[in-house]
């Protein structure tokens, strides 16, 4: 079985109505909608939701959690870098496990308006209490990103940038969903 | 007060307090500026307190926006963070 049953509706219209069978259990997503002003050199949690607050409960100890994250690093009148990282607990939040990471470096000598990137991946945490996910950030020692999920700002990075809106709704700059898979349907290899 | 001028006063505040207690700001109200009615909605705070990451931690009682706004006039003469 594969999990996922498409019916065709709406193919004409260039839609794909499709409906789940059974193995995606539970999707939950978090936005952002604000921008973040940090600017740490050091490991440092993430604002909120994406410190630690964003949480997942399998329905069985079998199942998987699959994560999917997006950021943007904003540029600044000078070059701007860092890395961040995505780390889950499933003990409450007092021993977190690494998942993945990623990096952005911008200038705005380059004429460029930042770096979005995307962090993900999928673990075993073996529990059935809600498993915690949160986002290291670590911004580089003679530059460091001074805004997050700052996405739409062609100016220097001295100010917070309101998000675009359509129709009234805010497109966010950072985001984390959390997908519960059932275990029968996932396998994880890790190579040296 | 601007979210960056109030970022470079924390960072006097936090070395002339010698505090390890870093701060993240959040522009809740999509309008760039932080106040003493907004402080504590709009800051997180972060401290090593167990390893060396900065985790979530309660603010401190001694971090007051009055503390923290004292350094303002000498935050404002400060250049942004030009790396």
């Amino acid at each position: 079985m594969s999990g996922i049953i498409s019916d065709n509706v709406g193919r004409g219209s260039g839609l794909v109505k499709s409906a789940v069978g059974g193995g995606v259990l539970q999707v939950k997503q978090f936005r952002k909608l604000s921008t973040i002003a940090e600017t740490g050199t050091s490991d440092t949690v993430m604002a909120a939701p994406f410190n630690g607050s964003a949480e997942i409960t399998p329905s069985a100890a079998a199942n998987y959690i699959r994560c999917e994250y997006i950021t943007c690093g904003d540029h600044g009148a000078s070059w701007r870098s860092g890395h961040q990282r995505l780390e889950w607990s499933a003990d409450g939040g007092t021993t977190y496990y690494g998942l993945s990471g990623g990096a952005t470096s911008s200038e705005n000598s380059a004429t460029m308006q930042g770096n979005s990137y995307m962090l993900g991946g999928m673990f075993h945490p073996n529990v059935t209490i809600a498993v915690k996910v949160r986002i290291i950030v670590n911004g580089h020692s003679g530059g460091s990103m001074a805004r997050h999920g700052q996405y739409n700002n062609e100016g220097a990075d001295s100010s917070n940038t309101t998000p675009d809106t359509t129709n009234s709704v805010i497109a966010v700059g950072h985001y984390l969903i959390l997908t519960e898979i059932a275990g029968g349907l996932c396998t994880t290899a890790d190579t040296a | 007060m601007d979210i960056n001028t109030f970022m470079k006063a924390y960072a006097l505040y936090k070395a002339d307090a010698s505090s390890d207690v870093s701060v993240i700001i959040s522009d809740i109200n999509h309008d760039d500026q932080i106040t003493e009615g907004t402080f504590e909605q709009q800051c997180e705070w972060r401290q090593p307190y167990r390893s060396s990451v900065a985790e979530p931690v309660e603010k401190p009682e001694s971090i007051t926006w009055s503390a923290i706004a004292a350094f303002q006039s000498d935050a404002e003469e400060q250049p942004d963070f030009t790396n």
